[in-house]
């Protein structure tokens, strides 16, 4: 991955670059991604702790977001799925 | 070309994360729950036409968003799309975390992020406009990439990376009003 804001490279920028997000949806599953994106956000220490901070509030916003499917529901499309196979 | 005999097998473990973007998407439960089986019934019909290997998590959720679009949008209410340009990248960070705060600890920013329970994560983001609200649920709650989403929502790349940053600004916003209002900061006074 390159660094398109370039603004990655020296020392720190002392206020946080927003280019921290982007880094972040280029690659929100992607092992590999997310390391090489680590090392380049660490050049600089206050975007390295943006970075940090920012993944926790997704966690938090994605844990915080799910809801458990209906049990009901759930056989109620499985039953309308099997319906609809033997209709076939 | 997929076989619809595997149907059930390859999309029912997709249903939590399916149901939990259509309550965020309707906001509410007998909606979210005509949209989920909505979707399936129409993946299903359409399960043949869907190449095999590619990805079905990216097509169920076109699937999901579009039959949100285009049956139950036109029945919500549009949230306040007020002020978005004034408030700062980076909102949450620059008040809580940021060098320039220095207001919280690590610990402490951890502290309170975790007192943002469900019902204030999910008001504050059910309260953003439909067009920032679902590229934000497909990025950070179902962690769909640029090029996904834009998949999804059948936009440019340009045009999910710019609604992504200004409903997350929002989004920060309406969470550092709720610790504001509920006293869980150490400073009542905000950093400006």
């Amino acid at each position: 991955m390159t660094d398109p804001c370039g603004e990655f490279e020296s020392g720190d920028c002392g206020t946080g670059n927003p280019c921290v997000s982007t880094y972040l949806d280029n690659c929100p599953q992607d092992v590999e991604c997310q390391t090489v994106v680590q090392a380049l956000v660490a050049k600089c220490g206050t975007c390295n702790d943006t970075y940090a901070f920012e993944m926790r509030v997704r966690t938090v916003v994605s844990r915080r977001c799910s809801d458990p499917v209906p049990d009901a529901l759930k056989s109620k499309i499985f039953q309308a799925i099997q319906q609809a196979q033997h209709k076939r | 070309m997929a076989d619809q005999a595997t149907f059930a097998e390859d999309a029912m473990p997709l249903m939590d994360g399916l149901y939990s973007a259509a309550m965020r998407m309707t906001r509410n439960t007998a909606d979210a729950e005509d949209l989920v089986q909505e979707t399936y019934l129409k993946a299903f019909n359409a399960y043949e036409r869907f190449e095999a290997g590619t990805n079905l998590k990216a097509w169920m959720y076109r699937i999901l968003t579009n039959s949100y679009i285009n049956a139950y949008r036109k029945k919500q209410r549009r949230p306040d799309e007020s002020d978005i340009d004034d408030i700062e990248d980076l909102y949450l960070y620059r008040r809580l975390g940021g060098a320039e705060s220095a207001v919280l600890s690590r610990s402490a920013e951890d502290e309170l992020l975790e007192m943002f329970g469900e019902d204030e994560v999910k008001l504050a983001l059910e309260d953003l406009p439909e067009h920032y609200r679902i590229p934000i649920l497909l990025a950070d709650v179902e962690g769909f990439a640029y090029k996904e989403i834009a998949e999804i929502l059948d936009v440019p790349i340009g045009t999910v990376m710019s609604r992504l940053h200004r409903g997350r600004k929002q989004l920060q916003k309406r969470l550092y009003s709720f610790a504001e209002e509920h006293r869980l900061l150490p400073d009542p006074e905000p950093v400006s």
